[in-house]
């Protein structure tokens, strides 16, 4: 953890450095209130309490030290801008998914797994519609419009996936939770019974294996898993299609076939086959048919 | 109530522990590193047709008094046909011979991306149908038995609908026929799978992308448990090698060719089509009431790939007169591999399909002469 925490060095050195530059800058309305990192806070704080409540983490909450001063140091620097809270009405919806995601996140830390799952993915479209979404789906001009246009899809569609494998990894999370839970409890039962012995650490395991698969095919088994495995897939070639077309949209001014030739080559070179199959089938037929006439020597 | 250990009893367990571990793993190495016999698909066999990437393999029968009335093997397109002839001691084929049957089996093979357009009136109607004029002719016989493995026996009872004349028996064993069950994960997820879209992307359907919907069946087992499991028993060379077969196999999962798994993914997962009647194969229609041979619905009670209640309803559907079901106490690879299921499976298979061999050369009239037996030593086509 010491020698993961010291790739952060650098930039924490960073962090204090702009610190000290943009608070030594005189600004106006240095005083004013500002809430915009509030659902930022929100989530932190929920975060640290959910990973708290583990065993052995405490240490790991250092992890998010720089990434609170970076924000803090963000946030000093914009409260020392006037007018900024009509910039803020931009970020509204961010600021309202970020709340929500702060509650989910509290809500996960405490165990409860019911809103989160239902909607999340719901959730998380409707933010980055409102936002980034706007942005990507603006009518590009200009000469290379077609190949922005391309890039900005698969930015979209990038972004979709993105939120569809969240959505698919929290819905795992709920079994895993829940079997840590049970075999939390059972284990401290097994163990305390029967301590002395070496195979309780083998009936363990067998605990182990057969809670977490319980509880993961009760997941599987649901329509609800089914869709989101689905939507994460739809959502994954979405990406995949749209990074190609974009790749492809850059290779056709050079002189390399691309999937959509080959595509177009397979396609001919099926028909061919297919049309040959039947005419060697009517030749075969008809060869047959002179075999048989010559035998009777008509 | 158990004696309470010393401290230095404690110690001594656990570094006897530690010890059998490290002396494990030095053999373990060993063994991995060693020269390790992990040949598939060994029993002697040539290749007797091809057709593009499609195969046809004939093995050499095991005894002078085999069957005259041929029986194809008809696999899945999804992994490979070796699952039934994996190893001496646990192959299917050996075992049919052995019984008495003349055996040939299709190798699909590996589609490639040219093969994307491949439809299901083409595996069934050409590669099939070719497949079956050939031997018919080969060992001059009217009819041949069909024997068809998981996705293999829906072929193989859309063949027969579509073609009773050239089919003597039909023998389906873990053949999924109604798809309308929520007792698979399989058919759960494929009814919301937008296969359009997959195959519009993907082209042909990565195999990697079907194992990975495999291994989610049970992750816990397959992607965790296998391994510690593999590990416990590293210094057993059996066991490691085994194995390490069956992981070659399990891995081995050929593309799909994008338009006949669109096809069978919607007219088969999303509208299970064959049992309503309502499928259509090169624009004939399917009617299973068109199978009059006799049928053997062969199924395993734990499978979880095709659970029992895909392949039951077969039985009831067709208008044969003389059908039977069987089923095993055992999943979808065990019915193959497992030490019970081979002394079980094929020798009731065999029986069946011997015992209503005879009838044909006498109702039919024709004595058919012997196939020559043309497999060459060293020629045998085996997987390394």
């Amino acid at each position: 953890m010491d020698n993961m925490m010291n790739f952060f060095k650098p930039m924490e050195k960073s962090l204090e450095f702009y610190q000290k530059l943009f608070s030594g800058m005189q600004m106006p309305g240095k005083d004013a209130e500002f809430n915009f990192f509030k659902p930022f806070e929100m989530g932190m704080e929920a975060y640290k309490d959910f990973f708290s409540k583990m065993q052995g983490m405490e240490k790991f909450m250092g992890f998010f030290q720089p990434m609170e001063q970076g924000l803090a140091s963000y946030k000093d620097f914009c409260s020392r801008m006037e007018g900024f809270e009509d910039m803020r009405k931009c970020f509204l919806p961010v600021e309202q998914g970020m709340e929500t995601f702060s509650e989910y996140l509290r809500m996960h830390g405490e165990g409860d797994f019911s809103i989160p799952y239902k909607d999340f993915y719901s959730s998380f479209i409707k933010v980055y519609e409102e936002t980034v979404g706007k942005v990507v789906k603006v009518p590009t001009v200009g000469p290379a419009r077609q190949a922005f246009e391309k890039y900005l899809k698969s930015v979209d569609a990038s972004i979709k996936f993105f939120g569809a494998s969240l959505d698919f990894y929290f819905k795992l999370q709920k079994p895993w939770m829940e079997s840590m839970e049970e075999v939390g409890l059972k284990a401290r039962k097994i163990l305390s019974e029967n301590p002395e012995d070496l195979d309780s650490f083998k009936e363990l395991y067998d605990l182990i294996v057969s809670t977490y698969e319980e509880r993961f095919q009760e997941l599987f088994k649901t329509d609800a898993f089914g869709r989101t495995l689905e939507n994460m897939l739809s959502m994954s070639l979405d990406f995949q299609k749209t990074y190609e077309e974009m790749a492809e949209e850059f290779l056709k001014h050079t002189p390399i076939t691309t999937k959509a030739d080959m595509d177009d080559v397979y396609k001919e070179l099926y028909n061919i086959k297919k049309k040959m199959r039947e005419q060697s089938k009517i030749i075969k037929q008809l060869e047959e048919k002179l075999e048989e006439r010559s035998a009777s020597g008509k | 109530m158990k004696e309470k250990k010393s401290t230095q009893e404690k110690v001594e367990e656990v570094r006897d522990l530690l010890f059998r571990a490290q002396e494990r793993m030095v053999k373990g190495w060993e063994v991995l590193s060693g020269p390790m016999d992990v040949g598939v698909g060994q029993t002697p066999h040539e290749v007797v047709l091809q057709e593009d990437k499609a195969q046809l393999l004939h093995y050499t029968p095991l005894r002078e008094d085999y069957s005259r009335v041929p029986t194809l093997i008809i696999y899945a397109l999804v992994n490979r046909y070796y699952m039934l002839d994996l190893q001496q001691d646990r192959s299917m084929v050996r075992n049919l011979l052995g019984a008495g049957l003349d055996l040939y089996l299709l190798d699909w093979g590996y589609p490639s991306k040219a093969d994307r357009y491949i439809t299901l009136d083409d595996y069934i109607n050409h590669y099939m149908d070719e497949v079956i004029d050939f031997i018919r002719k080969r060992n001059k016989v009217q009819k041949v038995n069909l024997m068809g493995i998981c996705q293999g026996g829906t072929f193989c009872t859309i063949y027969s609908t579509l073609h009773p004349e050239k089919i003597r028996n039909l023998v389906t064993v873990v053949s999924p026929i109604d798809f309308n069950t929520r007792e698979g994960m399989l058919n759960l997820w494929s009814r919301f799978m937008n296969v359009e879209k997959l195959v519009d992307t993907y082209g042909n359907v990565p195999g990697d992308f079907l194992n990975f919907g495999f291994l989610l069946l049970n992750p816990i087992r397959l992607m965790f448990h296998k391994y510690v499991e593999f590990m416990e028993n590293i210094d057993d060379e059996n066991f490691v090698t085994n194995f390490v077969r069956m992981e070659k196999w399990i891995f081995d999962s050929p593309d799909q060719a994008g338009e006949a798994f669109k096809e069978f993914i919607s007219k088969f997962y999303q509208k299970n089509q064959l049992i309503k009647g309502e499928l259509e194969i090169g624009g004939k229609h399917v009617d299973l009431r068109n199978i009059t041979m006799p049928l053997l619905n062969v199924f395993a009670e734990h499978d979880n790939l095709v659970p029992p209640e895909c392949s039951r309803p077969l039985t009831d559907l067709v208008s044969s007169q003389d059908k039977k079901m069987i089923s095993f106490p055992t999943g979808h690879i065990g019915i193959f591999v497992g030490g019970k299921s081979q002394k079980q499976v094929c020798p009731q298979i065999a029986e069946w399909l011997l015992s209503r061999s005879s009838e044909e050369l006498i109702s039919e009239g024709v004595v058919p002469e012997k196939p020559k037996r043309v497999a060459k030593k060293g020629k045998t086509g085996a997987k390394k």
